[in-house]
């Protein structure tokens, strides 16, 4: 029994670094209608930069968020202008879809070449300790973790619910049509879009790099556990993604503690499949015909 | 008589908003059925219901005799009901036989059989010559005019030889004078037997070629009658003043 | 041409180019039946392209076919083997459109990857498998694998061609244009797509087979690697995406590019940099490919001249 609710401490915290990195995913996908193949290598070049920042100037990580996020929109933001939005309307789902896998090579190659394939980690002065709580053990960079991947999700949260450019996101992702009738600039509007989930992406690489290792490679197996997250959710769903991380953060610990870990990671294909299958709209998400 | 197409209670919500609301109605055969109403009166959302482009929360479709259950646009295209969009849909990169020829039903065993068999050709130029499209046989549908595409449209939905077509707006953005070219192509299939069920906001249209009249507000049936009886019905007029 | 080419130049580096080549022209042709015709851009077929070379490597360590010729014979089997096993994979993958669709076959390719580590008693695990060698004679060593690989192409042009002109053909190219239309006229897109997917995944697993066969080792991490699902979506998409010569096309022009530039550069992991450099600039400046646009080039030519001819007789007849 207490492995058990050590493994679900171990998830939740790993949970909620999910829920933030999932977040831009799903987050992208409702402004601009297209699942960011890239998002997986955004995050990992969010790790690297802030590992860089790390190593090379000593910010710590949390701290190099601050400098991280706000380069990082901005990036989106040219990355959108420059390369999505000149696509043509006919084919733009399709070409939109290379373009964003064509990034993603990309930024697996400049990172290959820049830091080779060995595997990295932001490792900290407090990467070792842990805290220990009637019993269990905490791992102190993990909570750091779920504070900072929870503040950044408020965040988020808050610019989409508070401010005039968030109504503005999410009356585009509602009815883009609608909102363009009523004044909205759709197209700044996805560019913003955009640019929010890379920010999002690189904050979250930011946290991801202190807890997992990574390489540049990385990219591919977090891009398909994020979709896995994003479909169990219901896509479209902030919210549900959100939900859909902490319970696949959760059900990995507990998978990997009590009955195999090398096998873990084959948790998030089997409930890919299971949803696809069985509930393809997933927990929360509109079930209407070739949406997905 | 059974109804060749009815609707009992569908219900269909999007989030906050229900767009169709217990909505019962039936077509008759032989009939050219008018399904008019306000903006979001939901009559565009209810032909998505029943032709299954959209999954229904409640109700229940009878087609041809049988209950559909779970209405899926491919089975149903198979056994009769087919619909046109409000924008024109048709395969931009195909030419336009080629748009005639797919939508004739074929059996999975046939599908390494020709792209077009002689018959399908034989049968798409007949209706091409119908709708007065002969020039245009091998273009691509992509370059025709958007009232040629409307015609195409058209023309592809009547190569399976439906029970029921459902017409959405096919006045909607068309000049005058195909309007009048489109309704007589409707008059003329109506009297060889083929029902239709069309939307349309182009009043004096559904005067003259519908009847009788369907009436929708709020997603709700609320009259139905003769055009001419729908024309003077005060509770018509409230749902397009609104109050 | 092509029968005569390995025994023309018999250095092996320049047969080792030609094999490749021939290769992605037919990985390329069998994705095209898919990813072009159809629009669903599967970006984890190389996992079936793994498959086919495991399946030749495996059947070696377990059953003996014997040596020379023999494998080759059985490479059909292999084909079909894996296009059935690509049915209940497609059918799940289909549940899905567009990029989550792509990304889904991505998640295949690596769960392919993962099992071929981890099933050590079945694929040898990282230690791979390796194949004994052929007792080809020295001189002509190669070719035999060229003439198989030729085959491959050869097929894999030959079903291209053959899908094309017939209605499964139609229901693919109208699936691209607006799948939703497709259904609503009846056309069965479900079978369509499946049975695209299993050709595809067929050719592409034996052009795999013939490849484990050459190298004679197998590694997970080489035999189920993203770059070669890269290397054939640009080769088509270079080339000319939905049409019968361009993925061939594509495979010509890239992939002697592409090792001529391991030769200067030493490999390295520029490749991607390069890969994904040329793919951005096919996409924004020439997403229909070169064949398409050259033809589209000889069209206005041609409108332009009838236009010419006809303005010409005009002043002419004034």
């Amino acid at each position: 029994m207490h492995l058990f609710v050590q493994a679900c401490i171990l998830g939740l915290l790993t949970g909620g670094v999910y829920a933030l990195m999932a977040s831009g995913l799903a987050l992208g996908f409702g402004v601009m209608r297209v699942i960011n193949v890239a998002q997986g290598a955004l995050i990992i070049l969010g790790a690297y930069l802030s590992y860089s920042l790390y190593g090379h100037l000593g910010i710590d990580p949390f701290v190099g968020l601050l400098i991280l996020t706000p380069a990082m929109f901005v990036l989106g933001v040219l990355v959108q202008l420059a390369f999505l939005r000149p696509l043509r309307d006919e084919e733009r789902e399709e070409l939109s879809l290379l373009v964003t896998w064509a990034i993603a090579l990309g930024i697996e190659g400049l990172l290959s070449v820049a830091y080779q394939t060995t595997y990295r980690s932001t490792i900290t002065s407090y990467a070792d300790q842990s805290w220990h709580v009637s019993g269990y053990y905490i791992s102190v960079a993990r909570v750091y973790a779920f504070v900072a991947s929870i503040v950044v999700l408020g965040l988020l949260f808050g610019i989409l619910q508070l401010t005039k450019l968030g109504r503005g996101i999410r009356a585009t992702v509602q009815n883009p049509t609608a909102a363009r009738l009523i004044g909205i600039d759709t197209r700044m509007v996805s560019a913003v879009g955009f640019g929010l989930s890379v920010a999002t992406a690189s904050a979250a690489g930011a946290v991801y790099g202190i807890v997992f290792p990574f390489n540049p490679g990385s990219h591919y197996d977090l891009i398909s556990r994020l979709l896995t997250i994003v479909v169990l959710g219901g896509l479209g769903s902030l919210g549900g993604a959100v939900i859909a991380a902490l319970f696949m953060g959760v059900g990995e610990s507990v998978f990997a503690t009590e009955i195999s870990p090398t096998w873990s990671s084959f948790l998030f294909f089997v409930v890919l499949i299971a949803v696809l299958v069985v509930r393809p709209q997933g927990l929360f998400g509109a079930r209407v015909r070739g949406s997905i | 008589m059974s109804a060749l197409l009815e609707v009992n209670d569908a219900y269909k919500r999007f989030g906050g908003v229900v767009a169709v609301d217990e909505c019962t109605f039936a077509v008759e055969q032989g009939t050219v059925t008018g399904l008019i109403g306000p903006n979001g009166s939901g009559k565009t959302t209810v032909f998505n219901l029943i032709t299954g482009y959209l999954p229904a929360d409640r109700g229940e479709f009878h087609f041809d005799g049988r209950v559909v259950r779970k209405p899926d646009p491919t089975r149903l295209a198979r056994r009769g009901l087919s619909r046109t969009f409000q924008y024109a849909r048709v395969f931009p990169n195909l030419t336009v036989l080629e748009n005639l020829a797919l939508a004739v039903p074929y059996g999975v065993l046939s599908a390494g059989r020709l792209r077009i068999s002689s018959e399908e050709r034989a049968r798409g130029e007949e209706l091409l010559v119908d709708f007065n499209l002969t020039g245009h046989t091998n273009t691509r549908a992509a370059e025709l005019s958007f009232g040629q595409r409307k015609l195409l449209e058209f023309a592809a939905t009547l190569m399976g030889r439906p029970r029921l077509v459902l017409l959405d707006e096919p006045a909607a953005g068309v000049n005058p004078v195909l309007v009048e070219t489109i309704e007589e192509h409707i008059r003329r299939l109506n009297a060889s037997g083929l029902t239709f069920l069309v939307v349309e906001h182009d009043m004096p249209l559904v005067m003259r070629l519908c009847n009788p009249v369907i009436v929708l507000d709020r997603g709700r049936k609320i009259a139905e009658g003769s055009a001419a009886e729908m024309q003077g019905d005060p509770r018509v007029l409230d749902a397009y003043l609104g109050n | 041409m092509l029968i005569a080419l390995p025994f023309a130049f018999t250095a092996p580096w320049v047969q080792d180019l030609f094999l490749f080549t021939l290769m992605y022209a037919a990985l390329a042709t069998a994705w095209n039946i898919i990813g072009g015709y159809s629009g669903y851009i599967s970006l984890g077929h190389a996992g079936f392209f793994g498959l086919g070379a495991y399946a030749m490597g495996i059947t070696f360590t377990h059953i003996s076919i014997g040596d020379g010729y023999r494998p080759f014979f059985f490479l059909p089997l292999i084909g079909v083997g894996v296009a059935v096993a690509s049915v209940p994979i497609g059918w799940v993958a289909f549940r899905t459109r567009g990029a989550t669709f792509a990304i889904v076959t991505i998640t295949l390719l690596f769960v392919t990857q993962q099992l071929a580590f981890n099933l050590r008693s079945l694929t040898g695990g990282s230690q791979g498998i390796a194949i004994p060698t052929p007792s080809f004679p020295v001189s002509t060593y190669n070719v035999p694998f060229y003439f198989g690989m030729l085959g491959v192409l050869a097929l894999s042009m030959l079903i291209s061609w053959w899908v094309r002109g017939s209605k499964l053909g139609l229901a693919l190219f109208a699936i691209r244009d607006d799948e939703d239309r497709a259904r609503g006229l009846g056309v069965q897109t479900g079978f369509a797509k499946l049975a695209s997917f299993a050709l595809s995944a067929g050719l592409v697993a034996m052009a795999g087979g013939v490849w484990a066969y050459y190298l004679s080792f197998i590694y997970p991490q080489f035999a189920i690697d993203p770059l070669v699902t890269i290397g054939m979506v640009l080769m088509t998409y270079l080339g000319g995406r939905g049409t019968l010569w361009g993925p061939v096309l594509g495979a010509f022009v890239l992939v002697p590019a592409q090792k001529y530039l391991a030769y200067r550069l030493g490999a390295s992991d520029f490749y991607l940099v390069g890969y994904s450099g040329v793919f951005l600039v096919v996409i924004l400046l020439m997403p229909r490919g070169i064949l398409p646009s050259l033809a589209e080039r000889w069209r206005k030519l041609g409108l332009r001249q009838t236009h010419h001819d006809e303005r010409a007789k005009e002043v002419a007849a004034s």
